[in-house]
């Protein structure tokens, strides 16, 4: 903890598994305060702009940083992705792209729409928990923010 | 066409003929008149002489003959030997005769004769005392006739080579007479001769003949001016022919070797000319137009009447457009016409009727057509390789987010199964036993949604390859055989299903059709929601299209936004529902792959949705194979 400030994280991810997955490998690394889990696009948007059942900016507090898959039920993650980079509001918030899709096309278009960094879930189990470690790190430990 | 000046030529032949013959004749009646006068003058003077002759004899014979003195000249008339005192001598001794008329008129006469150009006369008788009073032929005969109570003959006779104009009257005997003839037993009253009067001609010819100079010299004159007039004015008659002859050779050949078919229409619609090419266009001769102003009406082809007769009425108000008609020939053969008209005026500026163009295009509209046809044919092909590349496009799109989708979705069981596996390694190292029922669970779950997955992509691939062949279903059997095998779902969710009767049938693979309405009810049972009288329907409308198949229910709807999300490959919209996401996908496939269409229309969330289908009701054409 460098900073004394409860850390916040918004998981986009539509397979229960890999959210499960996903949050206890960040859990078990001690990194986050809050991790609030939506399972699709449309959701996420509404997370992020405290709309509808997400009103509560309280309860739902501005994330740190974004885990977003690119394959979301109803708005794809490209599109989230879009609407973030595209907001005066949100665009300031880093956008980790966690997929399964290895696609050059995928990884073109996240970059194209601005992603902060781009991630292929890997198959195999230590590396998936290094990985999520590691990116727990790097954007909650090691990266600076500029004070809200 | 020399034939107009040939005329002229020949009226004016004519014309010289009948001036010559009336010049002629009045010269003949004028010299006839002359040659009367003269016959007429010397018949007066003669009449003259005579009647002068016979008053000088009477005063001698009143006075029983004169005495004259005898000479050699004038002897004793031996004749009048009985008269007493023929013989007489004067006081002084100059011895006298007596000359009795008869006498004295014969020496009067010898007289004359000694002289030229006197009148002639002659005394003389049938039965002259004195022989050579005896009369000549002509006297003769007219003394003779005389007797037949004549009372004057005249005759032109030739005389001593000189033309005479003779008259003759008869002597009647008076009393005087007889103290000569009485011996000869004349009477008073008797005709017993004449005295004849010769007047010569030639000296009255002579003036005649200058006369007739004059008159032949003057007739000449007028007969020469009036052939002179009669040529120059055949001539300039010529000249101005042979011009209108050439002027309208001109127009002549301008208008009759003309390609098209040329034409005017009087304002009582009457043809004043028709070019003779109207033969080759329409088989009729310009005779047959000339006859019957209808003809070229009537040949119009039926179809193209109205226009037709729209356009002359037009034209004939001033207001031409050129238009494209078909005329059926004298054969029966159809032309197409291209016709163009305006009205025309005389000089003065009336209006006189239309002046019509008709022009044979139909190799131009046969070419045209034809190129049209080309054309037609080559934009279906065009359009064809199109819907080919576009289709050849659709499949690459498709097949590259299969590749896509298969990666993703594919993968995603297996990161579950190994990080659930590493899970459970981990926490059975550690003796951590709480969550491994769970993980196994998992782990158990993601390996049947990849056997699942494994089995629908299978299937997909199947669309298009494996095919049944085409036969007609009725469909409502059809989905009472889906509704029986799906009457375990239905019941168990306590769905109505209502089925419309008379839904028809169409062509096409009986189990692929089948799967598609299984598909469609089996998202109507799982979408139903909270709904609590869940509700499908199946039927039919009909629509511009032909027969769109609908399944309607009632349950949670899909709003605007993602009625084509939910055709795509492994799309779900909502996360934890069961199934692949690959149900649409196939029902649309298989029902375009049988030339239909699949799509939903919905009002939104908890409207209910009805997903609607189209399919073939021919025969199709035979499907690829393979």
């Amino acid at each position: 903890m460098i900073e004394g400030e409860p850390l916040c994280i918004l998981l986009v991810e539509d397979n229960p598994d890999h959210a499960e997955l996903a949050i206890r490998n960040l859990t078990d690394a001690g990194l986050v305060n809050h991790l609030f889990h939506v399972e699709d696009g449309e959701a996420a948007l509404d997370y992020l702009n405290n709309r509808g059942r997400f009103a509560d900016q309280g309860a739902y507090p501005r994330p740190h940083l974004v885990l977003l898959d690119l394959r979301l039920p109803k708005v794809d993650g490209i599109e989230v992705l879009k609407q973030v980079k595209s907001s005066e509001q949100l665009k300031a918030i880093p956008v980790v792209i966690l997929t399964t899709s290895a696609a050059e096309r995928d990884l073109a278009q996240a970059y194209n729409h601005y992603a902060n960094s781009y991630l292929t879930k890997p198959v195999d189990f230590d590396s998936f928990s290094n990985l999520l470690r590691d990116l727990g790190f790097y954007w909650l430990a090691w990266n600076r923010r500029p004070t809200s | 066409m020399i034939t107009q000046v040939h005329k002229i030529r020949r009226f004016a032949l004519v014309l010289v003929l009948f001036w010559s013959a009336g010049i002629a004749f009045s010269f003949y009646w004028f010299y006839r008149g002359e040659q009367q006068t003269v016959l007429a003058i010397g018949r007066a003077e003669a009449r003259a002489t005579f009647e002068k002759d016979t008053l000088y004899r009477r005063w001698a014979t009143r006075h029983g003959g004169v005495y004259v003195p005898a000479s050699e000249q004038s002897p004793a008339n031996p004749y009048l030997q009985h008269v007493p005192e023929r013989d007489v001598t004067t006081p002084s001794g100059k011895a006298l005769t007596l000359v009795n008329p008869a006498y004295m008129t014969r020496q009067v006469f010898e007289l004359a004769d000694s002289q030229n150009n006197l009148v002639r006369g002659h005394i003389t008788s049938l039965n002259p005392i004195r022989p050579e009073n005896k009369p000549d032929p002509w006297e003769a005969k007219a003394l003779k006739q005389f007797e037949t109570g004549v009372k004057e003959v005249s005759e032109v006779q030739q005389m001593g080579g000189r033309p005479y104009m003779r008259l003759m009257r008869p002597f009647v005997t008076e009393p005087s007479c007889l103290k000569c003839h009485a011996a000869q037993g004349y009477r008073v009253g008797d005709i017993r001769g004449g005295v004849s009067a010769s007047v010569p001609l030639d000296v009255d010819a002579a003036v005649m003949g200058d006369v007739v100079t004059g008159a032949a010299v003057s007739h000449g004159f007028i007969w020469l001016l009036g052939v002179g007039l009669i040529g120059t004015g055949a001539r300039v008659l010529g000249r101005s022919a042979r011009a209108i002859e050439e002027r309208e050779e001109r127009y002549r050949t301008v208008a009759d070797y003309t390609e098209g078919w040329e034409y005017w229409q009087g304002p009582d619609r009457t043809f004043r000319y028709v070019s003779p090419s109207c033969l080759e266009l329409s088989g009729y001769s310009r005779e047959e137009f000339y006859a019957d102003p209808d003809l070229l009406h009537r040949i119009v082809h039926p179809d193209d009447q109205p226009c037709y007769e729209n356009h002359v009425r037009e034209s004939f108000c001033g207001t031409p457009k050129p238009i494209d008609f078909r005329i059926i020939r004298k054969d029966g053969e159809i032309r197409w016409i291209a016709h163009i008209c305006r009205l025309v005026y005389t000089a003065s500026g009336v209006e006189n009727g239309i002046r019509g163009s008709n022009r044979d295009i139909t190799d131009r509209k046969m070419a045209s057509e034809t190129l049209r046809e080309q054309a037609v044919l080559l934009e279906k092909e065009v359009r064809e390789r199109m819907e080919r590349e576009a289709e050849l496009e659709a499949k690459n799109a498709e097949l590259e987010r299969f590749t896509y989708t298969v990666s993703h979705d594919l993968k995603s069981p297996l990161i579950t199964i190994k990080g659930f596996a590493g899970a459970v390694l981990k926490d059975v190292e550690g003796g951590n036993l709480q969550r491994l029922d769970g993980d196994v669970r998992r782990i158990m779950g993601a390996a049947d949604k990849m056997s699942a997955l494994l089995s629908d992509l299978l299937e997909l691939s199947r669309i298009g390859r494996i095919v049944n062949a085409p036969s007609l279903i009725d469909m409502n059997l059809l989905v009472k055989d889906v509704l029986a095998q799906l009457s375990g779902p239905v019941q168990q969710a306590g769905v109505e299903v209502v089925l419309q009767p008379g839904l028809g049938t169409v062509w096409g693979d009986q189990p692929r059709i089948g799967e598609v309405l299984q598909n469609l009810v089996e998202n109507a049972i799982k979408y139903r929601g909270e709904q609590r009288q869940p509700r499908i329907e199946i039927g039919m409308r009909d629509e511009a299209g032909g027969a769109v198949f609908i399944v309607r229910d009632n349950g949670i709807g899909v709003p605007a936004q993602y009625h084509e999300t939910i055709f795509g490959l492994f799309n779900q919209l909502d996360a934890r529902s069961e199934g692949t996401g690959i149900g649409l996908a196939l029902a649309r496939r298989i029902v375009e792959f049988h030339g239909g269409k699949l799509w939903v229309e919905s009002d939104g969330a908890g409207q209910g949705s009805t997903f609607c289908f189209t399919l073939n009701t021919r025969p199709p054409e035979p499907l690829e194979q393979g």
